[in-house]
């Protein structure tokens, strides 16, 4: 049995609480809310389990604890977790310091606390992917399309670390490193209120093939693609072609969202193997600071698109 | 109205050949080809006279000519036509050297004769309704296009550079960038490329990323890489994601067909059962003469698009983003 408490917001906590609901052997054992404690009963059947602080959660059976919240507010979460032995998941970014996720690592290292991060190494076609084009199937890469979108998290989100580092991170890890980062990036505040972002990025690889990725904002849904090209082949997904299960009910009030999913499948197949790996004790790749590679791409990004001059990257096995 | 086609180097010319063939108020009468194979192939088919010597071909009564030269030897053919007083279609690029487009804007102008430059995208129905959504602000301003004209590798005189003035970038921005001073009535202000050869042995490039910002602040990528691979169904694609403030426009301008399983020679074949754009392009350039009027895309609109892909290779060169000099043309007379 592998207990999980979650500290985040109410929203942010539902969602997860998804996915780790349907994971066996997994003991729910404590919940922190961060914005509003009577957003409790939103929670349901958990909402029983909603503690304080996290200090009451180190009472309690932990094994992990799920940061839930966004990400310029992570940091000190993952601090205050790891520091108490507790493992942690945690989604990237939750630091715009490479140098804080090295000292993090080391300094936890001690302790035996591990923090796991989220990322696309653990969604099925893009495993898949990587798979094919490391063992030459596309030949040599040519131009490798990427695009990542969905609805804008709200003021305050960056759009390159956000959505860009799983991208970016899928990129260093299936195609090597980057050695210059070039990016366009627009924002547009609706009277209303509503918030409209977009960026093109476009990277140019230490092997010299070319990756082009697009980070939307401007859209209600969320759906991701690519389109891998080679001197041998071509590998295309498109998230909205890839649903194997489609519903339309006929009655105006009838609800036709699906129980189950799909686009959300990653999760639980990342969450599963965190699981395995506490309970063996056996390390999980990719590492924490796997993620510096991705960081930097995110963080020369955004230099280009204010600068409008490509950004050069220094040479280092980020992989 | 009699017409003549200049060389079918260009593969689009048999295309046009066909639509002038089936138009009721066009003749199909001459053909010049360096190609004399070709040429003769061609008159033979289509049902008219063909020329080795290109003053004989001027000779002949024609009021108008469709060039499809290679690229390089636009200027020489567009030249000669406007000396002869004959109106003209010139495929695109309009010229490979900038230097060259204005020469030949200027000779057309001097001779009142019609320049316009094929750009056939601009007539595919959903394109065009693409257009009119945009411009009556369905989806708010303008903020961002993701496009890509990606292609198979043609090969002939396409990788030669003598010939056709540059790779996958100098074949396939253009189309793009025509597309979008069209429909967002706007320039471009500065330009971002890099580019190279991933795909084949040839000596032009055959991939790249393009990065552009237009005068307005809308921000572009344009993919214009050879990258189909030999086995896609197709020979290419002409995609936009348009970024609005209200919404977004997807459109796919070659989406309109079906797929063929084609057991007997073993690969899928998308059938395009959509309007023919090129039908379009050649009855807009025969009205646009029938009635005396300024063509629909002009020796400007492809020196426009020509200066954005010189941009391109200098922004290649230098790793750096360049400004756009647009050059004045009347004062260049």
């Amino acid at each position: 049995m592998v207990n999980v408490a979650l500290v985040g917001t109410s929203e942010l906590i539902r969602k997860q609480l998804k996915t780790w609901s349907r994971l066996k052997d997994v003991n729910v054992s404590g919940i922190v809310l961060t914005d509003n404690e009577q957003q409790s009963t939103s929670l349901h059947e958990y909402q029983e389990r909603v503690v304080n602080s996290i200090a009451d959660l180190l009472s309690l059976q932990l094994d992990i604890i799920d940061i839930c919240v966004p990400f310029n507010e992570r940091l000190p979460y993952v601090h205050d977790c790891l520091k108490e032995g507790i493992h942690v998941f945690c989604e990237v970014p939750f630091t715009e310091d490479e140098q804080e996720i090295l000292s993090i690592v080391k300094k936890y290292e001690e302790t035996g606390a591990i923090l796991y991060t989220g990322n696309t190494r653990f969604s099925p076609e893009y495993v898949d992917a990587n798979k094919h084009v490391t063992e030459g199937k596309i030949g040599k890469p040519g131009v490798i399309r990427l695009s990542s979108s969905a609805p804008h998290p709200g003021k305050g989100a960056d759009i390159f670390l956000e959505l860009g580092m799983p991208e970016f991170d899928w990129i260093i890890w299936t195609l090597g490193n980057v050695e210059r980062v070039m990016a366009k990036h627009v924002k547009k505040k609706h009277p209303n209120g509503r918030l409209v972002e977009y960026g093109l990025i476009t990277l140019r690889l230490e092997d010299q093939s070319f990756a082009h990725v697009e980070l939307s904002w401007a859209t209600n849904r969320t759906e991701s693609s690519f389109e891998l090209t080679g001197d041998k082949g071509m590998i295309t997904y498109y998230s909205k072609d890839s649903q194997p299960i489609s519903m339309e009910l006929l009655s105006n009030d009838a609800n036709d969202r699906l129980e189950e999913d799909y686009k959300d499948h990653w999760k639980l197949l990342q969450r599963e193997a965190v699981m395995k790996s506490i309970v063996s004790r056996k390390p999980l790749l990719p590492k924490a600071e796997m993620s510096i590679g991705a960081l930097q791409v995110a963080l020369a990004a955004k230099k280009a698109a204010m600068s409008n001059q490509p950004v050069l990257l220094g040479r280092g096995d980020l992989t | 109205m009699k017409i003549g086609m200049i060389s079918f180097a260009h593969m689009h010319a048999y295309s046009y050949a066909e639509h002038l063939k089936a138009h009721p108020d066009a003749d199909f009468v001459a053909v010049w080809d360096e190609d004399s194979s070709r040429g003769r192939d061609v008159a033979e088919k289509y049902q008219c006279h063909y020329f080795d010597n290109l003053d004989e071909f001027f000779s002949e009564d024609i009021d108008a000519v469709i060039i499809c030269s290679e690229n390089a030897k636009h200027k020489e053919h567009v030249l000669k036509a406007a000396s002869n007083q004959k109106h003209i279609l010139c495929e695109k690029p309009i010229a490979t050297e900038v230097a060259d487009a204005v020469e030949m804007i200027q000779a057309c102008e001097r001779n009142n004769v019609i320049l316009q430059v094929a750009y056939p995208v601009r007539f595919v129905p959903a394109i065009q309704q693409v257009k009119d959504m945009i411009q009556s602000g369905r989806i708010g301003e303008i903020l961002a296009v993701n496009a890509t004209n990606h292609g198979q590798m043609p090969g002939g005189w396409f990788v030669d550079k003598e010939l056709s003035g540059g790779g996958s970038a100098t074949d396939h921005i253009v189309h793009i960038m025509d597309l979008l001073r069209w429909i967002l009535k706007d320039e471009v202000k500065n330009v971002y490329a890099e580019f190279d050869t991933r795909f084949y042995n040839i000596d032009v490039e055959d991939c790249g990323v393009v990065l552009i910002e237009m005068d307005t602040g809308v921000v572009v990528s344009i993919d214009p890489s050879w990258s189909r691979p030999k086995t896609f169904p197709t020979w290419g694609d002409v995609t936009m994601e348009i970024v609005g403030s209200e919404g977004k426009i997807s459109v796919d301008a070659f989406k309109q067909h079906s797929l063929f399983y084609n057991d007997h020679e073993g690969k899928i074949q998308q059938q395009p059962w959509g309007e023919d754009m090129d039908k379009g392009l050649v009855e807009d350039f025969i009205e646009c003469i029938r009635l005396g009027r300024r063509p629909s895309i002009t020796g400007e609109d492809g020196l426009r698009t020509l200066e954005v892909v010189k941009a391109a290779y200098m922004s290649d060169q230098l790793k750096q983003a360049v400004n756009l000099e647009r050059v004045l043309v009347n004062a260049s007379k």
